[in-house]
């Protein structure tokens, strides 16, 4: 799966949100706030990834071990799908 | 079509009878330019929406509104915030919860503690506005269930997302919980260009006007503590 191109990140009011500017109105409550493990995920996402890249990211750039890591990478995708910012 | 004096901008409206009522005290008879913004929807574009339990009359009201806070975003650096606004000391204090929770409540204790120095400036939806670099929330026509407004404009003091609890406590909301707070305080369901331009607003906003979480009792010792800890803060 690839990042959506239709999200885009912002800083808003000290925190880090992904807003849509897709075509249609929104359906979902439209904005979705990212910790800091997610932020990084999304900023560092290169083309395709699936949950051992991402798991693999994370065990790199933070001291976690590759459960850990798994758990916060897959739960990232699952909020990603539940949006719409993944194609 | 009549114009309106809202927020600091002048308001063409040709609406239902409600908010052409509530508007009344908006008035203005001297207008002769362009309005900024102007609410004229048709009865076709009302019908469908809302929730089917509401009268043709409360759908008209709340989705007029709903066009002049989306105007607000889209074009005047304001936004509504779904919250009871009263005015102490010519300082607007925001309280906002999903409705049910006790905003009204609240703000009708620092009515009793304050008397007369106190009022609402708006029950239901204040527009708040960033002019000139200072946040200020205005009263409209649309303040809930029992219309109660003022036309003025009041620089904000504090905003505070409250919950009932068993005990008082406030605190400065985390940073983390600040925009999915006020962006769920206001009108979601816009199109992306105006969610975007929503997002700059409360940046702005958060920049300025400090916010809080408080769970509170409903009872006048919780308006004792949220106006103690509020009015000490130091608003930029």
């Amino acid at each position: 799966m690839k990042k959506s191109d239709k999200f885009i990140l912002k800083e808003v009011a000290g925190s880090y949100v992904l807003v849509t500017f897709g075509e249609k109105e929104l359906t979902f409550n439209g904005i979705i706030t990212l910790n800091d493990t997610a932020k990084y995920l999304w900023e560092n996402i290169d083309g395709e990834f699936d949950s051992d890249s991402l798991t693999e990211m994370l065990c790199k750039a933070y001291e976690v071990d590759e459960p850990t890591a798994r758990k916060s990478a897959d739960k990232f995708i699952d909020i990603l799908k539940e949006v719409g910012a993944v194609e | 079509m009549n114009v309106y004096d809202i927020a600091g901008l002048k308001v063409a409206l040709d609406c239902q009878p409600r908010t052409m009522h509530q508007a009344e005290k908006y008035r203005v008879y001297d207008f002769d330019g362009e309005p900024d913004i102007i609410v004229n929807p048709t009865l076709e574009e009302i019908a469908p929406l809302g929730d089917q339990t509401w009268t043709p009359e409360q759908k008209a009201h709340i989705y007029e509104g709903k066009l002049f806070y989306q105007a607000l975003i889209s074009g005047f650096d304001g936004m509504m915030i779904h919250s009871s606004a009263v005015v102490v000391d010519d300082r607007a204090y925001l309280f906002s919860a999903v409705s049910g929770t006790g905003k009204s409540t609240h703000t009708g204790f620092w009515l009793e503690k304050f008397g007369d120095k106190a009022y609402i400036l708006n029950d239901d939806k204040p527009a708040v506005r960033v002019v000139d670099d200072v946040v200020y929330a205005y009263g409209t026509p649309w303040s809930g269930k029992v219309d109660i407004s003022v036309n003025k404009r009041v620089k904000v003091q504090g905003i505070c997302f409250l919950e009932r609890d068993s005990e008082n406590w406030i605190k400065p909301m985390e940073p983390d919980a600040i925009v999915s707070n006020m962006y769920r305080a206001s009108i979601r369901k816009m199109s992306p260009e105006n969610v975007m331009k929503l997002m700059q607003i409360i940046d702005k906003i958060a920049a300025h006007v400090p916010i809080y979480r408080m769970g509170c009792t409903p009872t006048i010792e919780a308006a004792d503590m949220a106006y103690k800890v509020m009015s000490e803060a130091e608003v930029k």
